[in-house]
């Protein structure tokens, strides 16, 4: 098993840069996801560990060893793709034992070779389907096939791209499960993309979130769900996203206690903000608002009831907010004007020229 | 109601069917049927002489004679000069153009171009290209048409050449549905470039390999105007396929011996078609 670092890795495409100056370190056996909206350079980044797209500039070391100019198929990666890329003209067995069959000079003798086809087919639960060629297979049967195919080959490196965006949300749920079991199996070093952050924050040991071809955050999900390193991460992280509001800090001591000033009303600030800047963007997320404060006005625009919860949709300013509500509690009702109290503790305050986290 | 329904649909489907099998029964039964009557009947050398029958004896006859033996041996080496050939440049040039580079589509296009040009033009080309006197190719010992043993080979390269384009675009069309992904899998499989070309691309693109191995086999039957361009059936009858013989055979009296030829080479075209197509189907892979 082995470690992944970037170090100031870049990755261009004629003019456009898709990868900027990226510097990461993914530890040994970790469940690293990288999230970010499509087009974000992700996968390029992925494609580079892979040995697929090659390395504009930078380092980039699989464990102590440097790969930049390592080819492909000596790095000892397996990758799983979005389409599984499965060989449509060989059966299940084939396409599992394909790694194993491919360098002749170091092809396992056949009999280890079925071993290790049948282990990772019992892994994946596909021993009854063995026999099949992929097309005679179901969506979330064809998943299993591209992830034994990864694993047959004990490689030191697992590399997923959106490996569940072709399946139906609810085998996206139960995949999800299998998928941190089978890390936890394997004890290996996973190298996970996605778009979609709750797989993100279901999956990973650490989010290295990315936009734009820059690395934005990495930390633990929760770490960075409570502490959003600027106003991108903040909005991208966490469902319903977090609410924002342009405002000023109010630090006149004839105005009462400290406060950010917004146009839909005043949101108190428990301790004195870290900077001297005047205008910041607050951002609250929606289980820290609650209905019936006094703090903020807001129209009710619709609510949506999910069994164990509602959302309510809000009018704040010329922002939609979200306000989470418990089912319990007595709903609002559309069109009315309602109150929203703020806990100023969980407050999360940008500076709106940088978008940096401010406090 | 259920069952007058039934008749008008059967009805309509007799009707659309009807324009095309008045066009095979003018143009494709009806001459085969012409054809057996022809090898059965010895036709008399008088205008309106009428008619002998003389049987399949006769047939088999001239199936079994110097002429037809002769003509299907040369036609075999034509076609194992020009299929394999054809199939394997075909493949080797859609390689080459199936890349994301700036400005392949020029040369999708100049590769292709054969598909375009007539029999004749581009024999007329390969002919000014061997010509003893301003030939760029004059000195090429094994494409002289002087000698019995290169000049079949000669046509068959022009062939080889004719039909290219053709090969050339149904390989780069098969090529362009093997998914990129694909590829790179097998990339990180480990396998090298070669055996990824054998264990992936082959068999994904091997239907489009099928068709082609039937359609040369089928356009090597009947390659008539390159042979009668090019060499004019010699020198000392080596390039006399054996369309080109039949061909030849177009005085009444020997329609008898021209129309048996005919039906043992479409016997032949038929027989190599069913056992490519047994030996090659359980290869070729189909679908997803």
């Amino acid at each position: 098993m082995s470690s992944v670092s970037f170090d100031h890795v870049t990755k261009r495409f004629g003019d456009t840069t898709a990868v900027d100056d990226l510097t990461l370190e993914v530890a040994d056996r970790e469940f690293m996801v990288l999230l970010g909206p499509s087009g974000c350079g992700k996968t390029t980044a992925l494609r580079m560990i892979a040995g697929l797209e090659s390395v504009t500039e930078g380092e980039l070391r699989i464990g102590e060893r440097r790969v930049n100019d390592v080819d492909a198929r000596d790095r000892d990666i397996s990758m799983v793709f979005q389409s599984y890329a499965l060989y449509p003209h060989m059966t299940v067995r084939k396409n599992i034992e394909s790694p194993l069959v491919a360098t002749r000079h170091a092809r396992p003798a056949a009999a280890e070779r079925a071993a290790r086809v049948r282990e990772a087919a019992d892994v994946l639960d596909l021993a009854p389907y063995l026999d099949r060629k992929p097309g005679e297979l179901s969506g979330g049967q064809r998943q299993r096939v591209a992830l034994a195919r990864a694993i047959v080959r004990r490689p030191q490196v697992f590399l997923m791209d959106e490996p569940l965006s072709n399946l139906d949300a609810k085998l996206r749920t139960q995949t999800r499960l299998e998928l941190v079991e089978l890390w936890r199996r394997l004890e290996a070093t996973f190298i996970y993309v996605t778009h979609d952050q709750v797989e993100a924050m279901t999956m990973a040991s650490r989010i290295a979130v990315i936009a734009d071809g820059r690395l934005q955050q990495v930390g633990p999900p929760q770490a960075v769900y409570d502490r959003p390193a600027n106003l991108f991460v903040a909005g991208f992280i966490g469902s319903p996203p977090m609410n924002m509001i342009a405002g000023e800090v109010d630090r006149s001591p004839l105005a009462g206690p400290l406060r950010v000033r917004t146009a839909i009303g005043n949101i108190p600030l428990p301790t004195p903000p870290t900077t001297n800047l005047h205008s910041v963007v607050a951002g609250i997320r929606p289980e820290h608002l609650r209905l019936g404060g006094s703090d903020l006005s807001v129209e009710v625009l619709n609510v949506e009831q999910l069994g164990h919860e509602r959302h309510v949709i809000c009018r704040a300013g010329d922002a939609r907010w979200v306000v989470r509500q418990a089912a319990h509690e007595p709903a609002p009702a559309v069109g009315e004007r309602v109150g929203l109290g703020v806990d100023g503790a969980s407050l999360h305050l940008f500076d709106p020229t940088s978008t940096e986290r401010i406090a | 109601m259920g069952k007058r329904r039934n008749v008008r649909q059967w009805a309509l489907a007799y009707a659309l069917l009807l324009p095309s099998l008045v066009v095979f029964a003018v143009f494709a039964y009806l001459p085969l049927y012409r054809l057996v009557h022809f090898s059965l009947y010895q036709q008399s050398s008088r205008l309106g002489g009428g008619e002998r029958y003389v049987g399949f004896g006769a047939v088999w006859d001239v199936l079994s004679g110097e002429r037809f033996l002769q003509g299907t041996w040369i036609t075999i080496k034509f076609l194992i000069f020009t299929v394999p050939a054809g199939i394997a440049l075909g493949v080797l040039l859609a390689m080459a153009a199936h890349r994301r580079l700036k400005g392949i589509k020029i040369f999708q296009t100049i590769f292709s171009s054969t598909v375009a040009s007539s029999v004749a033009v581009s024999s007329v080309v390969f002919l000014t290209l061997v010509n003893e006197q301003i030939g760029l190719l004059r000195n090429v010992s094994w494409l002289s048409l002087k000698s019995p043993n290169s000049a079949l080979f000669a046509a068959a390269l022009s062939s080889v050449w004719q039909n290219l384009g053709l090969t050339f675009v149904i390989v780069l069309a098969a090529l362009q549905t093997v998914p990129e992904e694909l590829l790179e899998a097998a990339h990180l499989d480990g396998y090298g470039a070669v055996r990824r070309f054998f264990r992936v691309v082959v068999p994904l693109i091997s239907p489009a390999l099928f068709f082609l191995a039937i359609v040369l086999v089928v356009y090597g039957f009947q390659a008539y105007a390159q042979i009668e361009l090019i060499t004019g059936g010699g020198p000392l009858r080596s390039t006399e396929t054996l369309l080109y013989r039949i061909t030849k055979l177009q005085k009444n009296t020997d329609l008898q011996v021209g129309a048996s030829m005919s039906l043992g080479l479409f016997g032949l075209t038929f027989l190599v078609a069913l056992v490519q197509f047994r030996l090659l189907e359980r290869r070729v892979t189909y679908g997803n």
